[in-house]
C-alpha cells in the first residue's frame, strides 16, 4: 500500500468548494494528504519531510514562551526576625573613580524559536544606572540591549534582543560602584519573554458550543493499560487515480480523522462532544498517552522540547580584574567553595514535566556560572560541578562531576551537566529535589578562589 | 467539567450522514473535510496553511502567537512545571561570601519552632506567569506548593499558609509531619492548598508555622502548574 501523505502542505482553494463549482478528486485528495501530514508532524511517526512539532518555530509548532526562571527572594516576620532580602551595600573603599560590579548574573538556555528576552528585578529600591548584561560563552556583549528604571513600580527591567534561539546565554545586571555608599535590595528576579500586545481571541465557553450537536465519532484504538488512544485510518493512494470515484469510506473515515486529530492537539474533545474519547493510561507519567504532549510515550518519536525549569542567581560579584571586593559589605556576595569534597551549591524542590527520563534517555541539564574574583585564571582549574535528582519517594541519583570551561580569555567560567554522554535521570511528572554540589582542589586562599555568580536547570530538545 | 472548545466554524465536523454512502456530495461536505484539514495543520504548526484569506484560521494563542502552546486545553494539553521558586542550603564553612562570613542562600534555610512563635516566616513571590486560557479549573489557573524540609528533631508538624496578594482573605492551610533530620531535605507536597493564578504577574504568599517544639527548617519552596488537561 502506497500510504497518501502529501510531502508538504496543499490545500485547496476557497472557489473549489464553493457551490456550483465542478468536483475535483484534488480537493477530497489534499485533505487526507494534509491531514495524514499533520498526524505525522505531530507524533513524528513516518518521518514526515517538515519535520516533526518541537515547538522550535518556523512551521514546527509556536515557541513556547514560558518564562526562563522566577525567583523569589523575599522573606519576612512579623518582627524582622528572620527578614531577608538580597542586599549590597557598595562603595568604592578607597575612592577615587567609579568601579563597575555585577549585582548578579544568570546563565539561561534561549529555546530555539526566541530571538528576545526580557530580565525583569522585582521590588528594587534603587536600580538607576543599572544596565543590562548580555553575553555569549565567548563571553563577548550579545544582541542588541536596553534597559530601564520603573522608579514608581520598584522593578527594574531589561531586555536583550537579536539573539540565537538554542544557545547558552549569561544575562545580568551591572552597576556603578561610587563613593557614596548605596544600599540595594530586591525580592524577586523573572528571565521571561513578553505576552501579547493584546488579548488572545475568546474562546467559546463549553455550554455555549453546539449545544445541539450530535456526538461525533473519533478514531480511537486501544492503548496499553486500558487507555484509548488516537488513530489514523490510512488511505491508498491509488484511492485517488483518475477515474476513480468518491466514496463514503473516504468521506467518513477522514471526517473520523480529523476528530481523532482534533481532540489529540488540542486536549479538549473533539468538536460537538461533551467528553473526551481519548483517555491516557494514568493521569501524570502515562504509560500510554492519549494526547499530544511530548511525552513520548504513545509515540516514540514525538518532538522533545527545549523547557526550561530556573533560572537563579546567587550573589553579586565585582567586574573583571578588580583585584578586591570594593563593596565594604557585600551581604549578598557570590560564594566561594573552601573545599575539596562534594559541597551543596543549591537546593531546589520543583515539579518536572512528564518527558522521558532515566539515564540513558533525558535531556535535562544543568548549568553553573562562575568567576575568578582576582582577574586571573592561575590555579582555578580544579572546580567542577556534580548534581543529584531525587525523586519524589527520596531516592537520590548521583551524575559525576563536570569540569569548568573558561571563556576565552575571560574571567568566567562555566560547566554543563547532562546531555549526551553524561544524562541525567529524573522522576518525570512529578516533584524531584534537584541539587547542584561543588568542589575547589585548588586550595587558594579564600580571597581569591573562583565564585560561583548562578545557575539554570532546562530541558535541551536537541542534546 | 468538560474543556472549552473553540467555536464551530472552521472547525465544524462533519456528522455521519452527510458522509455515508447515498449522502449527496455537496459543497459543504468538501469545504469541512478540506477546511479542518487546513486548520488542523495551522494550530499544530503555527505556520501560514494558505488559501482562502490570507488570515489566520485559527485563533490566536492567549500570547498572541499562532498555534498551540501548551498553555492547556484547548491550546494544548499543558505541561508540569514550577511556576516560581525559592531555595537555599545550609550555612556551612566551605561556602564562604567575599567578606568571609559563612554562604547562607539566602532565603529560607531557617529553623521555625513553637517555643518561639514570633517566627512565622512569610515569604513572597512576584512572578510572571505567561498568558493562558482562563475558565474555571484550567491547568494554569493553580498553583501547588512543594517543600523540602527537615524536622530539628523526631517527628514535627508544619503548617502552610497560602494566600494571593490580590486576595488576602482566602488564606488555604495544610499541615504535615516532618520526620526527616538529616540532610537531604524530606518533600511534602500538599494537594488540597493552591493559589490562584492570572495571566501577566502574580504575588503569591506563603506562612510557614511548626507548633511542635523543636522546629523545623525549611530549604526550598516552590509553586508549581501540575495537570495536563483539568483540575
Amino acid at each position: 500500500m502506497a500510504r497518501k501523505v502529501n510531502a508538504t502542505f496543499q490545500g485547496s482553494i476557497t472557489q473549489q468548494t464553493d457551490p456550483g463549482y465542478p468536483s475535483q478528486t484534488e480537493v477530497i485528495e489534499n485533505a487526507v494528504g494534509d491531514t495524514a501530514l499533520t498526524a505525522d508532524m505531530l507524533t513524528g511517526d513516518n518521518t514526515p519531510g517538515p519535520g516533526t512539532i518541537d515547538h522550535t518555530g518556523s512551521g514546527l509548532g509556536v515557541p513556547l514562551g514560558l518564562p526562563l526562571g522566577n525567583r523569589a527572594f523575599w522573606v519576612d516576620d512579623q518582627n524582622n526576625t528572620v527578614s531577608y532580602l538580597p542586599r549590597v551595600s557598595s562603595y568604592v573603599a578607597s575612592g577615587g573613580a567609579y568601579k563597575p560590579a555585577y549585582l548578579f548574573m544568570i546563565p539561561i538556555y534561549l529555546p530555539t524559536g526566541e530571538t528576545s528576552v526580557r530580565l525583569r528585578v522585582s521590588g528594587i529600591n534603587d536600580a538607576e544606572g543599572g544596565r543590562m548584561v548580555c553575553k555569549n560563552t565567548s563571553w563577548a556583549d550579545a544582541g542588541e540591549v536596553g534597559e530601564a528604571y520603573n522608579a514608581a513600580g520598584k522593578y527594574w527591567e531589561g531586555e536583550a534582543r537579536s539573539l540565537t534561539g538554542g544557545s547558552l546565554y549569561f544575562l545580568g545586571m551591572k552597576i556603578n560602584v561610587g563613593p557614596v555608599e548605596v544600599v540595594r535590595r530586591w525580592s524577586g528576579v523573572s528571565v521571561y519573554f513578553p505576552g501579547s500586545s493584546g488579548p488572545a481571541q475568546t474562546i467559546t465557553p463549553p455550554e455555549q458550543t453546539n449545544a445541539n450537536w450530535p456526538q461525533v465519532p473519533v478514531n480511537s484504538q486501544a492503548g496499553a493499560s486500558s487507555s484509548v488512544v488516537l488513530n489514523q485510518e490510512d488511505f491508498d493512494a491509488s484511492m485517488f487515480a483518475d477515474d476513480t470515484a468518491y466514496h463514503a469510506f473516504l468521506t467518513t473515515l477522514t471526517n473520523h480523522n480529523q476528530n481523532a486529530l482534533t481532540e489529540f492537539l488540542t486536549g479538549s474533545p473533539a468538536c460537538g462532544n461533551a467528553a473526551y474519547t481519548l483517555t491516557s493510561s494514568t493521569g501524570s507519567d502515562p504509560a500510554s498517552s492519549a494526547f499530544h504532549d511530548h511525552s513520548v510515550s504513545t509515540h516514540t518519536n514525538e518532538g522533545e522540547l527545549d523547557f526550561p525549569i530556573l533560572a537563579v542567581p546567587l550573589g553579586a560579584t565585582e567586574a573583571a580584574s578588580i583585584s578586591s571586593p570594593d563593596y565594604a559589605t557585600s551581604l549578598w556576595g557570590a560564594p566561594a567553595c573552601t573545599s575539596a569534597s562534594a559541597t551543596v551549591l543549591a537546593n531546589d524542590v520543583v515539579m518536572m514535566p512528564d518527558f522521558p527520563d532515566g539515564t540513558s534517555t533525558s535531556r535535562l541539564k544543568c548549568v553553573v556560572l562562575l568567576t575568578s574574583p582576582d582577574g586571573s585564571k592561575t590555579g582555578k582549574t580544579n572546580e567542577t560541578i556534580a548534581c543529584v535528582t531525587e525523586d519524589s519517594g527520596g531516592v537520590n541519583t548521583s551524575h559525576s562531576s563536570t569540569a569548568i570551561t573558561w571563556m576565552g580569555t575571560s574571567d568566567w567560567g562555566y560547566a554543563v551537566r547532562g546531555g549526551s554522554g553524561n544524562r541525567m535521570d529524573f522522576d518525570a511528572g512529578a516533584a524531584n529535589q534537584l541539587r547542584i554540589t561543588v568542589t575547589d582542589a585548588d586550595g587558594a586562599s579564600a580571597g581569591v578562589r573562583a565564585r560561583w555568580v548562578g545557575y539554570c536547570w532546562y530541558f535541551d530538545g536537541d542534546g | 467539567m468538560a474543556a472549552p472548545k473553540f467555536g464551530v466554524d472552521a472547525r465544524t465536523p462533519l456528522l455521519n450522514p452527510q458522509t455515508r454512502s447515498h449522502a449527496s456530495l455537496d459543497s459543504e461536505t468538501v469545504k469541512a473535510l478540506s477546511g479542518r484539514a487546513s486548520w488542523l495543520y495551522q494550530f499544530a504548526t503555527g505556520a501560514e496553511a494558505g488559501g482562502t484569506d490570507q488570515q489566520p484560521l485559527v485563533p490566536l494563542t492567549p500570547s498572541g502567537r499562532v498555534g498551540h502552546d501548551h498553555s492547556g486545553p484547548p491550546y494544548g494539553s499543558a505541561l508540569q512545571h514550577p511556576l516560581w521558586t525559592i531555595g537555599g542550603v545550609q550555612t556551612i564553612s566551605a561556602l564562604t561570601r567575599d567578606d568571609g562570613t559563612n554562604y547562607y542562600d539566602s532565603t529560607i534555610a531557617f529553623s521555625i519552632a513553637a517555643t518561639n512563635n514570633t517566627i512565622e516566616p512569610v515569604l513572597c513571590a512576584r512572578f510572571y506567569c505567561r498568558p493562558f486560557p482562563e475558565y474555571e479549573n484550567s491547568p494554569y489557573s493553580r498553583a501547588y506548593l512543594s517543600v523540602a524540609a527537615l524536622s530539628a528533631s523526631g517527628t514535627q508538624t508544619l503548617k502552610a499558609d497560602l494566600w494571593a496578594g490580590d486576595d488576602p482573605d482566602s488564606v488555604q492551610s495544610a499541615t504535615t509531619s516532618i520526620t526527616d533530620t538529616s540532610w537531604p531535605p524530606q518533600f511534602w507536597n500538599p494537594s488540597t492548598i493552591y493559589w490562584n493564578v492570572k495571566p501577566g504577574w502574580n504575588v503569591h504568599y506563603v506562612r510557614f508555622r511548626c507548633t511542635t517544639t523543636s522546629g523545623v527548617a525549611i530549604y526550598s519552596a516552590s509553586a508549581n502548574q501540575i495537570v495536563k488537561r483539568s483540575h
